[in-house]
């Protein structure tokens, strides 16, 4: 039971895990591209990396909660000003992350082996270890001088734990230090009788207010030039004067212990500011939720039915007026509860900046990302499926279609290169579109290799069109890179890019100009968005169409009509444009009320690039719908893109028009 | 983990004939809601309904299997509701619920090619209490989405034709 339990609270750390991961990686990109980190980043990152380990700590990752608070004492100096904000330190930040993101992986899977986690530790504390200049210049000057002179015990490591402050206190009394810190918060009687001698080299402590003021221990600038410039004598030397208040001294290293044995108190803080700005909900139980809704509102059209029925007229209205009421609370309902499944697309996109900066470093090209649309609002639940898919596309824009820096140069272009990534929600679909301004693809390799693998015959190739032959990029097996990359080029991605979008309804297109680049267009269907949908009627049966592919609506005059041929298909001649109309109810095989154009009521809509014209009865009323995913296996109907719970509790159809423009190209 | 099969059946009628299911894929059982017919969909697919939120199709076993082409849905028409192994919920008509019956799935007789309304690729086998024969469903295998994706292309190619000759 007891393990069930730390599963299930890991499973909830990750999650938070991960979200604070992208909140450093954010905060870290910032200060490498700026080069420079201000106060409030500094702090944010320690806190984030803070409440990591306490809450890693707290699931029992010990190994993971260790390496966190070797980042979280480095950052830690870094916001006490110990350490300045140097040039390569985000970088190197980034690699700590990176590590503590393995180590996190490895662990959990119970495969961190201590060789391995002590390897990597002691690597990283060394590279952080490089960045407190000043310190391990003293080091290796006591280590050359003082060694010789003094006999001293010399500092080997120097960025050592939290832990050690119980150390401290103990160590202040009798013994020599072991390391630097303890040094600097060693104000003992022993060190002037070094400093004493003053011929060789001398150790200064420094007015101790000074020190406890910056909690106790740690190397400044100032100090150091100070010991350059005042001993003039001897060249280095440590200033440290006389230190008159022990007791100062107890209090000051008690006041950090104290810090660290507060540790639980910030996290819970930490956390109680994040229970009021949001919170951690599984979407499962939205669901549940919006069910419950429908339940309720089909028992509300229950008692609405049943009132109707009622004799007694005047208890008839003051019923209806109360139920009434309750729908308007329903309705309410319902929308708050929609609306808390929406995340805005800035979700999706953050996970970007990070991986394309890598991805960019290892290929030696520059890329400028950049997107728009962050606050197009998606949902929750298929940011999941989306993300895959577009990392791999984003990589395989960086590595096959932005040139190199010096290729770009030569070739006229700026030397770096362009990845957009914008969102827009469109004739009732989401499209996401990826767009590099790269080479472009090379249409007759790939058309040659999907020959050559057999994924087409010769003579089709003769009759796609460019677009046609650049979907071939998603062919299973089909890879034209000239050397397979560790970031992309083995030929397996853009099939399962193709598939996994798919697999959320939504369709791919590209466009690709020899030498301009290429333009990725997603359209994800409004599955799981929420829809605004006007009623139709066809015969006895009604419809949705989404509000937003509906250009205009109109009862036409007999002229305005052309038939083609055999006049089995019919035209919309309006304002000069050429329009096809589609008869729903032979689309959908239904008998319908009117047969006469003049009868019904034409509705223009966007299919794509295109228009069609939909013949329809009558069109009714607007609304909200909570789009249902539509078991695919019982239809064949083009035309149908989903489903709804009506307000009744029966099923409405949505109508999607991309699909029946399809339909009538077959 | 072995995996144990309900030997609890809800019998049921299709035509003249008991069917059989295991009382583990049923949900619910309910009376003929209002249908959402889907445009063009196989004859056998009345439509879909609500089925606690989910959109779940319904599907008329008697029309499926040949039983009864033209049944009559009235408010007391009943849907089983069943959810598949793949977690699909699907509403299947029935001429009525009857039973329960406690049947020992180790010792079903195998389905007979010939005799039943319905190919024995879709049974499970054979049940015999006292004078009843009842007949197991195998109800994944009935709606296992291959298949239904393969049926429904075959119906809408017959009615295209059908309706290309009118």
């Amino acid at each position: 039971m007891a393990t069930f339990d730390i599963n299930k609270y890991r499973q909830m750390f990750l999650e938070e895990a991960e979200d604070i991961f992208e909140t450093i990686d954010t905060l870290l990109l910032g200060a490498e591209e700026s080069n420079n980190m201000d106060t409030e980043a500094i702090n944010s990152l320690f806190r984030s990396v803070h409440t990591l380990k306490g809450n890693s700590a707290s699931v029992e990752l010990a190994m993971f909660a260790a390496l966190a608070h070797e980042l979280e004492f480095f950052m830690d100096r870094l916001r006490n000003g110990e350490l300045t904000f140097a040039e390569g330190m985000a970088s190197l930040l980034l690699e700590g992350i990176d590590t503590l993101k393995q180590v996190l992986e490895l662990e959990l899977s119970e495969q961190l082996e201590d060789h391995f986690y002590e390897t990597t530790k002691a690597v990283l504390l060394q590279k952080l270890n490089s960045f407190s200049e000043d310190a391990a210049e003293i080091i290796i000057i006591s280590e050359v001088y003082a060694d010789e002179e003094f006999g001293l015990i010399i500092p080997e490591t120097f960025g050592d734990d939290f832990g050690l402050f119980d150390n401290h206190v103990q160590l202040q009394t009798d013994e020599t230090p072991e390391s630097m810190e303890d040094y600097f918060g060693f104000f003992d009687d022993e060190i002037p009788s070094l400093v004493v001698d003053e011929e060789m080299f001398g150790f200064f402590d420094d007015p101790a207010p000074a020190v406890i003021n910056e909690d106790a221990f740690g190397f400044f600038d100032e100090m150091d030039i100070k010991a350059v410039t005042s001993d003039e004598s001897e060249g280095f030397g440590f200033f440290t004067e006389t230190f008159s208040a022990p007791e100062k001294k107890v209090e000051s290293t008690l006041k950090v212990s104290k810090e660290t044995v507060n540790i639980d108190k910030e996290v819970k803080k930490v956390k109680i500011d994040n229970t009021v700005s949001s919170i951690r909900v599984d979407l499962s139980k939205i669901d549940e939720l919006m069910n419950n809704i429908g339940e309720l509102v089909i028992a509300h059209s229950m008692l609405t039915q049943y009132t109707s029925t009622m004799e007694d007229q005047k208890i008839k209205s003051d019923l209806s007026e109360r139920l009434d009421l309750i729908d308007r609370h329903i309705r309410e309902l319902q929308e708050s509860v929609m609306s808390v499944r929406m995340v805005p697309m800035e979700t999706v996109f953050s996970k970007f900046p990070r991986v394309i900066r890598d991805t960019a470093k290892k290929l030696g090209k520059k890329i400028d990302f950049r997107h728009s649309g962050e606050s197009v609002e998606i949902d929750k639940a298929m940011i999941e499926g989306l993300t895959d898919p577009l990392m791999h596309i984003v990589r395989n824009a960086m590595d096959h279609g932005i040139e190199s820096s010096e290729h770009r140069l030569k070739i006229g272009k700026s030397e770096t290169g362009i990845l957009m990534m914008s969102a827009e929600q469109a004739n009732g679909q989401m499209i996401i579109k990826i767009q590099d301004d790269g080479s472009g693809i090379n249409v007759e390799r790939v058309t040659a290799k999907a020959i050559e693998n057999g994924v087409i015959e010769e003579h089709q190739a003769t009759q796609m069109s460019k677009e046609e032959k650049a979907m071939l990029i998603f062919a299973p097996g089909l890879s034209t890179a000239q050397e397979v990359t560790d970031i992309s080029g083995r030929g397996v991605g853009m099939d399962v890019v193709m598939s996994n979008i798919k697999k959320l309804g939504g369709i791919v297109k590209v466009e690709t100009e020899d030498g301009y680049g290429t333009t990725l267009t997603i359209a994800l269907p409004l599955t799981l968005a929420i829809l605004d949908g006007l009623n139709i009627r066809v015969g006895e049966e009604q419809f949705i169409l989404p509000l937003s592919v509906i250009i205009e609506s109109l009862n036409p005059e007999p002229e305005m009509i052309k038939q083609i041929g055999d006049k089995s298909s019919e035209i919309l001649m309006l304002r000069n444009e050429f329009i096809p109309i589609i008869r729903l109810h032979e689309l959908f095989r239904i008998e319908p009320k009117y047969q006469e154009f003049s009868d019904g009521l034409l509705i223009v809509v966007r299919s794509g690039s295109d228009k069609i014209a939909l013949f329809v009865d009558e069109f009714m009323n607007q609304q909200q719908f909570v789009i249902k995913p539509l078991d695919k296996n019982f239809r064949n109907a083009r035309g149908i893109g989903g489903a709804t719970v009506r307000g009744d509790g029966t099923i409405g159809l949505i109508i999607d028009t991309m699909n029946i423009l399809d339909r009538t190209t077959y | 983990m072995a995996i144990i099969e309900s030997n609890q059946l809800l019998t049921f009628k299709l035509g003249t004939e008991t069917y059989g299911i295991q009382i583990n894929k049923v949900r619910e059982i309910l009376t003929y809601p209002t249908v959402t017919p889907i445009p063009d969909a196989s004859r056998w697919v009345k439509g879909v309904i609500n089925l606690r939120g989910e959109v779940a199709p319904v599907i008329d076993l008697r029309v499926r299997f040949n039983i009864n082409n033209d049944p009559i849905y009235t408010q007391r028409t009943i849907i089983i509701a069943v959810k598949t192994q793949d977690n699909r919920m699907i509403g299947l008509v029935v001429d009525e619920v009857s039973d329960m019956e406690n049947v020992d799935l180790e010792r079903l007789y195998p389905a007979p090619d010939m005799g039943t309304s319905i190919s024995p690729e879709y049974l499970k086998g054979l049940f015999k209490k006292e004078e009843k024969m009842i007949v197991i469903l195998d109800i994944d295998r009935i709606l296992d989405k291959d298949e239904m994706k393969r049926l429904s292309r075959q119906s809408t190619e017959a009615q295209n034709v059908y309706s290309a000759s009118a």
